[in-house]
């Protein structure tokens, strides 16, 4: 189960996005369809609300990470908030907490 | 890892929507052997990783694989047999890396070889990781 909402109390014209489920190879295509569709050109920054994502597989971590290559051009961010520990720590281990804005609180 | 053990063989078909229940699976039998809720979330992490890089190769035309899990008393194993040409290309990519730092860091083994075809190899010893 997987769900993408996208939450219209981003400031500053931030995409704000509320993830849920599980992104896993089987629900990656519809994330990745819907997340590109949302970044469109790259020109607004994009904030992940995560606290109902219970996993992330190394396919969404691509995606994401293709994200924020499109946003980065435009010179804008991806703000990752309030992962669980289980999803930390594969940030941890393929380095993306350090490519990656991680916040707690939004 | 020794001893006596028990074998399960389970036949997959190279679909994704199978990789949520291998999940559900692998979780349901390392958790018999005694590991901690945070061992048994990396065990089910691996071998979904390992499950995936299978399914997402289109390199032969086989419609199912296998995995081979080994249950001891003090670890796990599972084996993955695969085509050479899908373990020659089985970490290309952003994704690709990302699996294999994934399945190094979280695995007490983890190896690739190959013969007439391959096998790749995944443990984890219980360790300190004992539930309860």
């Amino acid at each position: 189960m997987f769900e993408m909402k996208v939450d219209n109390h981003g400031e500053n014209g931030k995409v704000r996005i509320i993830l849920s489920g599980e992104i896993d190879i089987s629900t990656a295509p519809e994330f990745k369809t819907r997340l590109y569709e949302l970044i469109g050109d790259g020109t607004k920054d994009i904030e992940l609300i995560c606290d109902r994502l219970s996993y992330i597989d190394s396919t969404g971590l691509g995606i994401l990470v293709g994200a924020l290559k499109r946003v980065k051009n435009h010179e804008n961010n991806v703000y990752i908030y309030r992962l669980r520990d289980n999803i930390k720590k594969l940030f941890r281990i393929t380095g993306l907490d350090k490519v990656f804005i991680l916040e707690e609180a939004v | 890892m020794s001893g006596n053990f028990d074998e399960i063989i389970i036949n997959l078909p190279k679909k994704a929507e199978y990789v949520g229940f291998i999940r559900l699976a692998v979780s349901g039998l390392v958790s018999k052997i005694g590991f901690d809720i945070d061992t048994v979330e990396d065990i089910k992490v691996v071998v979904s990783e390992i499950c995936t890089r299978i399914v997402s190769s289109d390199c032969d035309s086989s419609e199912y694989y296998d995995i081979r899990f080994k249950l001891y008393n003090n670890g796990f194993q599972a084996f993955f047999k695969v085509p050479n040409c899908l373990a020659e290309n089985l970490f290309d990519g952003d994704s690709g890396e990302f699996a294999k730092a994934i399945i190094s860091s979280l695995t007490d083994e983890f190896s690739i070889t190959c013969n007439d075809g391959c096998i790749i190899t995944i443990g984890k010893n219980l360790g300190d990781s004992v539930d309860g």
